[in-house]
Formats: structure tokens, sequence, C-alpha cells
């Protein structure tokens, strides 16, 4: 029971990184139909600028916000010079153009700082463990939950409340209508990606304060996972991206906990058994937000 | 594997000659050097008529298959370490009377592309390479293989993959393999009074599960027992998981091995003592790497394997000196840039040797030299492909890497 | 007047013999045969191109020919499945891996494998096979995987598939990790036997070639286009979704089996990390660029990504390179991958071919076109040398003046009791009508009275809480290809055509489906229906391309070809004036007099329906209001306040 409920907050606390990665890859999905495999590189932008900050003795506080900036601030920038363009095509298009800024991230950061991974120094509170009666609480799994509460609860009240929320949940639901309706597409999609930025960023902030080193391809290997998270909740449904992304990082812990030592290197196989069979079972994934298509 | 009787003498004189020119010629200017490697014989100097009693009609042409991209934890500090070795070759004559040729190729790509380096590997061939230096890992080094074939000699600079040591076919590690340092490792955790022990692997690479199977051998054929052997993915960034099955086991290990390297050591690291563990800390080679020195207090008295150790029986220290002297920075490692040296030198010897660079005469004379590098003594001499080199057993204290001893394991695993 | 209206038109029409398989024979007559030449003369091209280059230089061009045409096979592996379904399917190399490994451990020598993987099971270290043995062993393996696989991903469709398919390559690459008594693990497993220059490269691209052009102009491929281009309106048009799928995906299997195999017996060694993400992601690249939809389209990117990373590999090494110092660059082939990627996908989202065959391209410019008659009537000569044409069959069938419409079916459509609950809202409630064969009947209600619902309905989109659908004693259940085999075939109230294809193929669809199913019933030929529905000039355009009307009207011919004993016809009408709405009622009446099939038109025009119709339904929120003869509703109080207080409320 002890190693059940330690299994359990290890497991939140990576699944809630990764599901503020799938609310905005599903929100994303939602205004545009879009599957934005290069949302991972603003994890990459963000290591980078704190790379950049902490290696010229900037404080964590600065570093912090600035690289959340550069998310949103990239994010934005990706929207307007490659998927703006694309915005008609099929989803495959879509999907096979934020391939492309992907590995053109990967190459540019190559090219332009180095394949090396740059260090830096991990504060001690991203480590600090305090013990509660039997269990052992990381500090910053506990953070990361909070901080994926919070951004979780604000998400829902600015979808309710704001005009931007009333946008975006009308484009989730009818692309087309929602722009017959009045509701100009290029803000609410450039506004979209900012928030999925924003989100990214947070997510990025949590774990790279963890890792400590920024290199080329990082970003990728997050990302596949927030994707994953998305679909299994059903892309479009932000609240599925949620239940999506915890479950997934539960699992894994899960999985790897249970499994026999020889067994434990096919952790990631098991996972994607238990996936596979959802989507035999479930092929829209957990929520149905597939709007009734009008026949 | 043949075994052929030493034949020391003449080499041995070589071998010095080269070590000179590899190590001690610590007034080279780094600029001077790049133009002799441009400019072609007309610089060659004195030093050059060391090797006098040899004069070869082309120049010996070196070509480094690198791998920047995943191999190049080795492959960016080996290339430097080669490049400058040969720059300092050069000017002290080259070999045979002629300054040395060097080329790198890049032949890592994403993704990963073996038909793209098998065709990079063989420009270089076709570009006259009479040696080829290869990359750490074998799923560019293996496709390497396939090309050269056994027509010149390969010289895997950096790696210490088992699978890449083949003298039938002309492939050779520059030090040693993953068992040998496993098994040191193992015989290290045994002196230290160790019994009990949890390993920490991955299958993603084969240096990760190879070091950590070899290591439980030789372990538990001490005597010891290997509680659990935990899993982990390149890339993780939250090992609580383990870490936590590692603090719920009563007794607690002596020792934790793994030959995991950076980011994923820095994290297990600081997770690991953050839940009060206290067991040792034993790793391989990959944690040589400045940077993981510097991870923090809790990389402090983890005791890692290594090709070699600054010390005054080697050129280690000095190489280290004169190449940051050269060119302005470090090389970044304490072994890899060194390697890459040896490499070169090994290279130099074997055409000295053979007064050839011919590929079969350079793979025989390879097997046959005992050279003095820079980290030591290398010898090919009766040992196949990987030649037999002490352990480095190294230590975390005050943030840099200390002794603690070097020796050859009495026991290698699958051996 | 009503009476005067239904009277068959003195209009001749052909009416084509039932000849099951003519359509696909005559198909690969005319579009696999010059598609076929076309796609291999341009690999002969390529490898003539090749073998100059490899001729002036470097052994390494020779490994790059070898390594192009392995890509080759690979990318139009990939072609088949996800260019003719649309499905993305991340999991194809998770089968090439499947195969070459299957294929390395019976090929690699018996005393190598002693000393590498020595306690692989079921005596494989003893066995020894020919690499030609052990390559055709790879491929069944591969072939039985991706059946097995294809069960599954093609029974979902959309992300689903994808995610399923990405599964299975993240498993069998973990798997491949951990066996490591089977495989070798991540140490890769050396001493595959290898392959010599590029001839079986060469010959595996024309076998891939082959293959992806017969299967694109099969019938199976042509259904599977059909899916890809619209799942539902296929479904109404007999299509099923799960077969053709299936087959696409094993066919593609088979391939990309084939691809994994001659990679591997080209490195010489094989690794989990040599079938990725990143490389499908390539392969991906390679197939988008030139344009996924055509063979031509495969290989032209495939031979554009493979030379330019090349050339990028080779410039990133800072070469002196046409009197000039290149600078050391890491990583400039991935940056080539990047922009080459990303440029063709801004400015051409289809790729730089889009629809360009170069088979069609030939035949169209360079092979002698038939006169064609100005008539409709004698239309139906032989057309293979037309390049336009040759997407669809060609009915061989003299055609034969039929004095007028064939005679009807004899069985009437009748529901009873149909309803409907969606989450407590009673969407149709008990409704049972009967549509008499060969009669127009309306069914008429204001919006939001269920009239689409019930016709889903019928065709099966959406199943019933209660009732059931007749033709005859015959009754229909079932997925709606089910539906539209047994004789209800139907149009959509906000069209359905099949965008990407051109106008005659979208009729050739249904009508390859009538052969199959229909063929006890009388047809009329692709010609005849282009002729009947004024779009014969525009043929040969794709569908996309018409105006509103015209689309209409296709969509009507195309549910006609499916020789239906009821047709369904959704709105019509909808946003058309009322001239364009008369003429409409004269082509509804001419089609289906002369398939002499019933008809049941849904409108909420009061003023076309009874115009058309000789019975009118009314529906009013999801139950049967009232019915009977055109002039009797038109008097029905009951539906005129309906109307009135729909309209006002």
């Amino acid at each position: 029971m002890t190693q059940f409920v330690q299994n359990l907050i290890d497991g939140l606390g990576n699944g809630s990184t990764y599901a503020l990665l799938a609310v905005g890859v599903s929100m994303l999905f939602g205004v545009m139909h879009l599957v934005n495999f290069a949302h991972g590189e603003l994890l990459t932008m963000g290591a980078y600028v704190i790379y950049a900050m902490r290696s010229n003795d900037i404080s964590w506080w600065v570093a912090i916000p600035v690289a959340i900036l550069s998310a949103v601030v990239l994010s934005m920038l990706i929207e307007l010079v490659a998927f703006r363009r694309v915005r008609a095509a099929s989803a495959f298009t879509l999907l096979l153009t934020s391939f492309a800024i992907e590995i053109l991230s990967h190459a540019a950061w190559r090219i332009g700082v180095s394949s090396t991974p740059r260090r830096y120094e991990a504060p001690d509170i991203a480590f600090k463990v305090v013990e509660l009666g039997p269990f052992n609480i990381e500090i910053w799994d506990v953070v990361s939950i909070l901080v994926a509460v919070a951004c979780f609860v604000g998400t829902a009240i600015m979808l309710r409340t704001t005009m931007f929320g009333l946008a975006i949940r009308a484009a989730s639901e009818d692309f087309d209508a929602a722009r017959l309706m009045g509701v100009r597409a290029n803000r609410v999609i450039s506004g979209a990606f900012a928030y999925a930025g924003l989100l990214a960023g947070i997510a990025g902030a949590i774990w790279l304060v963890r890792r400590g080193q920024a290199d080329p391809r990082m970003g990728a290997e997050p990302l596949l996972k927030a994707v994953i998270a998305a679909i299994i909740g059903g892309l479009g449904s932000l609240p599925g991206a949620v239940v999506g992304g915890l479950s997934l990082g539960v699992a894994e812990v899960y999985f790897r906990s249970w499994l026999p030592s020889d067994l434990q290197g096919l952790t990631d196989s098991f996972v994607f058994v238990v996936i596979a069979v959802l989507f035999v079972v479930r092929p829209q994934g957990l929520f149905n937000v597939r709007t009734a298509e009008r026949v | 594997m043949r075994r052929r009787t030493p034949v020391v003498a003449a080499f041995a004189a070589l071998s010095l000659v080269i070590a000179a020119c590899g190590g001690d010629e610590e007034e080279t200017d780094g600029t001077e050097a790049s133009q002799a490697t441009d400019a072609g014989s007309s610089d060659a100097t004195a030093g050059g008529g060391a090797s006098g009693d040899c004069t070869l009609d082309e120049p010996l042409k070196i070509g480094y298959a690198a791998d920047f991209d995943l191999g190049g934890i080795g492959d960016v500090p080996g290339s430097k370490g080669a490049e400058y070795t040969v720059e300092q070759i050069n000017a002290a004559g080259g070999v045979g009377g002629k300054p040395i040729e060097f080329e790198i190729k890049q032949i890592s790509q994403t993704p990963p592309d073996p038909a793209a380096a098998q065709r990079a590997v063989q420009e270089l061939l076709d570009g006259g390479a009479d040696i080829v230096l290869g990359p750490p890992f074998s799923d560019y080094g293996l496709p390497l293989l396939e090309v050269t074939n056994g027509s010149v000699p390969v010289l895997f600079v950096t790696s210490t993959e088992i699978t890449l040591s083949d003298p039938g076919r002309g492939a050779f590690l520059v030090s040693f393999d993953d068992r040998v340092q496993a098994s040191a490792a193992a015989e290290f955790a045994t002196k230290q009074g160790f019994t009990n022990a949890v390993t920490l692997s991955s299958s993603d690479i084969p240096y990760l599960n190879i070091t950590t199977a070899a290591f439980t051998e030789v372990f538990t054929g001490a005597g010891g027992t290997v509680a659990a052997d935990l899993s982990f993915n390149l890339g993780d960034t939250d090992f609580s998981a383990q870490v936590n099955e590692i603090a719920a086991l009563d007794p607690q290990p002596d020792a934790i091995y793994s030959a995991f390297f950076l980011p994923e050591a820095g994290i297990f690291l600081k997770q690991l003592r953050e839940a009060g563990v206290t067991s040792a800390v034993i790793s391989a080679d990959g944690f040589d790497a400045s940077e993981v020195w510097t991870v923090g207090a809790d990389a402090e008295g983890v005791f890692f394997t290594s090709h070699t150790f600054p010390g005054p029986n080697n050129g280690v220290e000095q190489f280290l000196a004169d190449y940051e002297a050269a060119k302005g920075e470090p090389v970044g490692t304490v072994a890899f840039g060194a390697l890459g040296a040896d490499a070169v030198n090994i290279a130099a010897a074997a055409a000295s040797a053979a007064c050839s660079t011919d590929g079969a005469a350079l793979i025989e004379a390879i097997q046959n030299v005992s050279v003095e590098t820079v980290t030591g003594t290398t010898s090919y001499v009766g040992v196949g492909g990987t030649p037999k080199r002490d352990v480095s057993i190294l230590t975390v204290t005050d943030g840099a890497p200390a002794l603690v001893e070097a020796f050859y394991p009495s026991v290698v695993a699958g051996g | 007047m009503a009476a005067d209206r239904t009277a068959p038109l003195a209009r001749t029409v052909t009416v084509a013999r039932p000849t099951v398989g003519a359509p696909v024979r005559s198909q690969l007559r005319s579009v696999a045969l010059p598609s076929l030449v076309g796609n291999l003369g341009f690999l002969v091209v390529i490898l003539a191109i090749g073998a100059l280059y490899a001729s002036g230089g470097s052994s390494a061009r020779d490994l790059l020919i070898g390594d192009l045409f392995v890509n080759l096979v690979l990318v139009l592996g990939f072609q088949v499945f996800i260019g003719n379904t649309g499905v993305l399917s991340f999991g194809h190399l998770g089968i090439a891996s499947v195969a070459a490994y299957t294929m390395a451990l019976l090929a690699v020598p018996s005393d190598r494998k002693t000393v590498l993987i020595p306690n692989a099971p079921w005596g494989i270290p003893e066995i020894e096979l020919s690499p030609l043995a052990a390559s055709l062993i790879g491929i069944g393996a591969g072939i039985a995987v991706a059946f097995l696989l294809g069960l599954v991903a093609a029974r979902t469709s959309g992300l689903a598939a994808t995610m399923i398919t990405l599964a299975f390559l993240a498993i069998v690459r973990q798997v491949a990790e951990n066996r490591k008594d089977l495989t070798g693990g991540a140490q890769n497993l050396s001493s595959v036997p290898r392959i010599d220059g590029w001839t079986w490269p060469v010959v595996g691209a024309a076998i891939a070639v082959g293959v992806a052009v017969m299967f694109r102009s099969s019938k199976v491929g042509r259904y599977a286009v059909a899916t890809r281009e619209d799942e539902l309106a296929a479904g109404a048009m007999g299509v099923e979704v799960f077969r053709p799928r299936l087959i696409a995906f094993v066919v593609s299997g088979a391939l990309v089996a084939l691809g994994g195999i001659l990679r591997v017996q080209s490195l010489g060694s094989i690794g989990p990390s040599q079938f990725s993400f990143e490389f499908t992601i390539l392969i991906l690249a390679m197939l988008v660029v030139g344009g996924m939809r055509t063979v031509t389209g495969a290989i032209a990117g495939t031979v554009l990504i493979t030379v330019g990373k090349e050339v990028t590999r080779f410039l990133g090494d800072g070469p002196n390179f046409l009197g000039f110092d290149w600078p050391v660059v890491d990583g400039l082939p991935d940056l080539f991958l990047a922009g080459a990627l990303l440029a063709v996908l801004l400015t051409r989202p289809n790729g730089l071919l889009g629809e360009f065959d170069l088979g069609r391209w030939l035949t169209r410019h360079f092979v002698r076109r038939p006169a064609r008659a100005a008539t409709p009537g004698s239309e139906s000569a032989p057309e293979a040398g037309d390049a336009a044409t040759a997407d669809v069959p060609t009915d061989p069938v003299v055609s034969a003046v039929a004095p007028a419409g064939p005679a009807p079916a004899d069985e009437a459509l009748t529901t009873a009791g149909l309803g409907v609950v969606f989450g407590g809202f009673t969407a149709v409630d008990d409704v049972s009508i009967r549509v008499e064969p060969g009669r127009i009947h309306g069914l008429i209600g204001p919006n939001g009275a269920g009239k689409t619902t019930f016709v889903n309905l019928l065709t099966g989109l959406v199943e019933p809480t209660t009732g059931t659908v007749r033709i005859g004693d015959r009754e229909l259940t079932g997925a709606p290809y089910r539906r539209a085999r047994a004789g209800v075939s139907r149009t959509f109230q906000n069209l359905r055509v099949f965008p990407a294809l051109t106008v005659r193929e979208n009729i050739a669809i249904a009508d390859l489906v009538a052969h199959d199913h229909r063929s006890h019933r009388p047809g009329v030929s692709v010609d005849e229906l282009l002729a009947l529905s004024d779009l014969e000039h525009m043929a040969d355009r794709s569908a996309a391309t018409l105006d509103y009307g015209n689309q209409r009207r296709l969509e009507i011919a195309r549910a006609a070809a499916l020789r239906p004993d009821f047709l369904l016809l959704d709105e019509p009408t909808s946003g058309m004036s009322s001239a364009e709405s008369l003429a409409m009622v004269d082509h509804v009446r001419r089609i289906a007099t002369a398939i002499g099939s019933g008809v049941l038109v849904i409108d909420h025009d009061l003023g076309f329906i009874t115009n058309i119709c000789e019975y009118v339904t009314v529906l009013d929120q999801g139950a049967v209001l009232a019915e009977g003869t055109a002039a009797e509703i038109q008097r029905d109080q009951r539906v005129i306040d309906a109307y009135l207080g729909s309209q006002h409320g």
C-alpha cells in the first residue's frame, strides 16, 4: 500500500508535466486540427535560455519567467511563419509541417550552438525530499502538481469566462462554423498558440530545473509522450488531455515498479500495449469530442 | 586470434621516438602545426629524421569517421586530441619523412543513417585513407567495418564495445573493452569489502547493459550478491521509482553500479542522496567528462573506471596542458582526448614499423606494435584487438577526479 | 400534371449488360500499362543517370545508388498504404524490422551466430539459409505481421490507427533491444550477408513500382482511394472500408519488408535503432515532398531527398568544392531535410508533383488520341489512349439502344416503426413509410424534423433504436456499405463527392461496386451517366473544381451508377434558385427512369417536393405528421401549420 501511494505521487509528478504539454497539443488540435510535433521545441528553447542566463549567473527567479516568455514568443512565431500558410491544408500536411519545424529546430541548435550538451546546475530545491510518515515526498513533485493544477483551473476559468476562451471552445467544436460566426480566425489561432506556448513554457520550467542540461534534440521525447497523452484523452478535449497525461505518467511508474527485473526494460512496451488496446476498444480516445459529423 | 612472439626491440625504439613526438614537444605552436599539415613535406624538420630508417613513398593518411551526435561524448574530444597529435607529429617531421594527412568526416545524422556513414567511410578510403579512426558505438561501427572489410586498419578511438574488436577484419580498440572495466569495477568493489550491490542498466545502448552484466558476473563470482538490476531509459529525468526501490531495500546495498553518464547520472545521484541512500556509487568511463565531476556535492565520492589518469608514468598531464596552451581551451575530458592522441600514435608507429602505408601491412604491424602512447604503453601483442591496459579507478574529490588505484582485473567476465 | 412528369422521357439510354470484372480488366489496360511504362521509364532514367554518375568516381557513389533504390522500395511501400488510404501509419518500419531480423537470423553464418548469439532459442544458431531463401521467409514474416497488425489498424481509422501503429513500432524496437539472446540487442548483429552492387536494390525498386502501380489501378486500390477521399461517401456507394485497407496494409507491408531486408543486406548488420520513429519521419518526408498520391511523386521525392542529403553531407565536411572552401557545418543534412520539407509543404502542400503521374502525362502527350464522337450515345469507344480518361474503365459492351427505361424492380422500400433516441432526445419516432418501386416519393418537413436522421437510419449511418428497414422481404441491416449493396444509394445534404478524383472516376467507383454486387440490375454506363448529367465535357476534371450545381449532379450520377433499387436524395436542391430547382426536377426524373429505380427525395421545400413527387410523407418533430398525394398534402392544414409555425418560430 505504501508503495502504491508512493508510486502514485511519483507518477502524478511526471504526469503533470505531460498533461501541461498535452493540453497545449490538444488545444491546437481543436482550433486547427494540427498535431503539433514542433511543440516540444519550445522546451528546447526554454532550456537554452536557462542555460544562457544561468551561465551568466542570472537568478532562477529571472531565468524561469524569461524562459517561459521565450516559449510563448517562439510558439507564436512558428504559427505566424509556418502554420498560418498551411492552415487550410490536410491534417497530414499540417503534421508533416510540424515535423519539418522539429527537424529544423534540432539542426539549428546543432549548428548554432553545438550537438554537445550544454549544462547548468540544478538548484537544490529540485531534488529535496521530505519524509512524510512512510512516504518520501519530493518537494519538486509537489510543486509540479500544484503548478499544474493551478494551470488547469486557470485554463478552465479562462475557457468559460473570457471571449478568447469562448472563441477557442467554439472553434474546437466547429472550426468552419466558428469562422462564419465572425470569430477572427487569425487572432484565435495565434492566441491558442500563445496559450499553448505558455503552458509548454511552464511545463518546461518544471522539467528543466531538474534536467540540468540543454541539448538540441531534448524536446522530442517529452513531446511524443504529450502527444500520446493528448490522443489518449481524445484530441481536442482539454480535460481528456489532463487525464491522458496523468494516467500516462502514473502508468509508466506502476509498470516500472511492478514488472519483474528482467522485464523492466520493456516498460514502455507494456504501456504501449495498453494504449493500443485502448484505441482498439475506443478509437476516439477516452473523451469523445468528435463533433457530430453532419451528413 | 593470432599469437606472435613479441618483436619488441626495434619497435620499442621507434615507439619511444613517437612518444617523444606525441608527448614532449611542448613548445609546438598550434598554428604552425596546422600549416605544416597543409603545406606538405617542405616543413619537415629534423624531428622527422628520427624515424630515418624508414622513408615512406606516400604520406600516411588518417581518416577519422566521427560520430558527433550520440557518440560526441567520445568523438568530440577524441577528434580534437587526434588532430592535435597529427599537428605535433608533423611539426616534428611527420612519419617516414612525410607529414601525416588527416581528414575528419562526420558519419552521424538525424535520423541515424548507417548507409550515409558507410558512404562517408568509403569516401575516406577512396581519398586514400590508410588508417581509419572509428566512432564509439557499434550502430555506426559495424556498418563501417563492412566497408573497410579488412582492407585498412580501423582504430575505434574511444569505443569500449567488444564487438568492434576484431583483428581479423583489421578492427582494434584503442583501450580496454566494457567487460574489462566492469570486471575491474567488481573486483574493486569486492576489495572494498562490498558484498551487496544493485545495478542500473538500460537496453538503449550496449554500453549500459554489457557493463552491468559483466559486473554482476564477476561480483557474484567473488561471493557478492546483486540484489536487483533496475532499468532506465536514456532521456529519463526522474529516477524516483528506481531510487525508492533502492531506498526500500533491506539490507541497503553497499554499492550501486551503473555505466550511466550525464544528464541521467546527475539526476540519479541527486535523487539518490536526497532519498538518504548512502551506498557507494561506481560508474564507468562515460563518467569521464569534466562536467560530471561538477554535478555538485552529490558526485563527491563516486568511483568510476577510466582509461587513464594523469600521473608520472604517462604523458597525460603534459598532453592536457599542451593542448590547452596550443588551442586556448581544454580538451574537456581526461581520457578521451588522450585516446585520440593514442590512436594517432599507434597509427604512426605502425606505419613506421611496417614502413608502408599498405592496409594489410599496417594491420599486421599494429598487432606487433608496442607503443609508448600518451596514456602509457599500448600493445596488441598477443591480445587480439583489445590492448591489455590497466583500468584506473578514479574517485571524485573536491569536484575533480583523483586516482584510487590502477590494475588489470584478475578475472574478466565472459573470458 | 404529376402523371405527365413521371412519364418516361423519350431518351435513348445505353444499358450496360452485367459484365463482372470487365471494368477492372479495362482499367488495367488503360491506366496500369501507361503508368507502369511511365514510372518504370522514370526508374530507368534514374538508373542511367546513376550509372553515369557512379562510373565517374568513388565507389561511395555505388553505395549511394544502391541506397537510393532501397529507399525507393521503402517509400513506395509506405505510399501503397498511406497514399491510397490516407491513413497515417507510423508502424511500417516495425514490419520492416521483423522481416529484416527474420532474414538476418536465418542468413547469418552459423559459425558467427554461435559467437554472437549463442543462446538464441529455436536452434537458430545452427540454422544457415541462403540469403535468398532467408529473404523470402523474411518477407513472409513481414506479410504475416502486417496482416495481424492490419486486422487491428484497418478496423480503426484516423488517429487511432496512427497510434496503434506507433505503439507497434515502439514495441518492436524495445523487444529487439531487450531480447539480447535472440537479436544481439542494441549491440547490433553483424555478419549479415551483404548484397554486392545495386542489382538487387534496382530489382526491388522495379518490383515496388510495379506493385504500387498495379495496386493503385486495381479494384481494391480504387476502393481504398475512395475511402481516403471520403469514408462516409464511400460507404454509401457500397465500398467497404476494412477490406481494402487491410489489403493495402498487407501489400505495403510486403514492400516495406522487402525494403527493410534490402537495407540490412546493404549495410551488412542489423540493429534496433535502424528502424526508428525518426527514420519513419524521413521516409514520410520523402513521400510527401514529391507527392504521396502518385507513384511518380514518391519516386521524385525519394530521389530529391536522398540526393540532397548526400550533397549536403558532402558540403558539411567542408570540402574545397567549385573553387570555394566550404565551412565545416555540423548537421547540414538535417538542415537540408527540414528546409526542403518545409519549403515544399508551405508552397505546395500536396507535394511538388501533386496528382501528377508520369504515365498519364505521357499518354496524354504522346499517344494518339482516338477521335471522340460528338454525340454521347456513341461515346463508348475504347479510350485506352486518352490520358485524361485513363482513370476510368471503359465499358467494352457495345451500346444497345433501349426503347425506354428498364422495368423497375418490383419490391417496395418499407420502414416499420423506425425510430432512434439520442441520449433522451427522440430524433425519429416510430416512422413507417412505404416507397413504391419505380416511383418518386417525397419526404418533407421543416428544419429539424428528423429527415436527414431518417435517411441515416435507412442507410445504416445511424443504428435505429427501434424498427426495421426492408426492400420487399429483405431486411436491410448492418453497415452502410452492406445496405448500399442491398439496393439503397444516397446523396448527401452537404455534398460528398470524392474531391481529388476526376468526375469520371467518381462515377466509375460506384460502377465497379455495381458490377460486383448489383449486376442483376440493369445499369447505365459511366459514359451515359456523364452524358445524362451534362458532365461529359468536364469528365476529366477533378470533382473539387466543379461548381455547386455540377457537383450535385455528379453526386446523383454516382449514386445512380450503383444501380440501386432506390435512390435517396437528401435535399438535392438546397441552395439552388427556383429555375435550377426545376431543372433538377427533370434531372432526377431522367436519371431515375434510366436506371429504373425508385426515388426518395428529402427536402424542406414544399413546392419542389410537390412538383416532383406523386406521393409525399411529412415529418415533424421526428414523427409522421401526414402522408398522401402531393395534392392532398398541399391542402393539409396540419402541414401548413407546421410549416408556417417552423418558419416563423
